[in-house]
């Protein structure tokens, strides 16, 4: 009877033991992912696909001279990453489970804070900056939601 | 305890073993990956 409460013991220690290394690692993976910015032309091929969803989300400070001069198309402004400071329209467009491309124009606090806060968070490599100089397609004005309720992102 | 419940458990254990160290493997890549893009200056926005 004691050697087998031992036997199970073992087996369930085994497991547990294994199962929280596979979690620990699936957390470094993500946090290495958000270390890894990813490419303006990858980024495109990404949303290009009808049936990805992703968001993009704009955390440059000024919306006058950021956002709305250019942005990436189906991009959602976020300055800061401070929902409050996003326009009404986009605040309810942010879901913080979608993988998300974080696009700024070289750090920041609104980089960081989108990049922790969202589960599955990639910063664009070279931002804006970055998108513009690779001739991809880019929107300008305000930003206005898309009329059927779906993530942002799409091109 | 049968020998069929040891033979899943084992499954179980061989599984989850497999699993991390395919996850390992793969982190060690993306570790190579992020400090090339560190020191390669490939700016973050």
């Amino acid at each position: 009877m004691k050697k087998r409460t031992f036997e199970l013991a073992a087996w369930v220690a085994a497991l547990a033991i294994l199962s929280a290394l596979l979690v620990q690692e699936g957390r470094r993976r993500v946090a290495l992912e958000r270390r890894i910015p990813v490419q303006a032309r990858e980024v495109y091929r990404t949303l290009a696909r009808s049936q990805t969803a992703w968001q993009v989300i704009d955390v440059r400070p000024d919306l006058a001279d950021g956002y709305e001069d250019a942005h990436v198309p189906g991009a959602i402004p976020v300055p800061g990453c401070d929902l409050d400071r996003a326009p009404v329209a986009a605040r309810d467009r942010v879901f913080p489970s979608v993988p998300t491309i974080v696009v700024g124009d070289g750090g920041g606090a609104g980089l960081a804070a989108c990049l922790a806060r969202f589960g599955a968070a990639r910063p664009l490599a070279g931002g804006m900056a970055a998108w513009s100089a690779a001739r991809l397609p880019e929107d300008s004005g305000p930003y206005s939601p898309p009329s059927v309720k779906a993530g942002g992102g799409c091109l | 305890m049968t020998t069929q419940v040891r033979l899943l458990l084992a499954a179980a254990v061989l599984a989850l073993a497999a699993g991390w160290l395919g996850l390992r493997g793969a982190n060690v890549d993306l570790r190579s990956r992020a400090e090339l893009a560190a020191t390669s200056g490939e700016r973050a926005p």
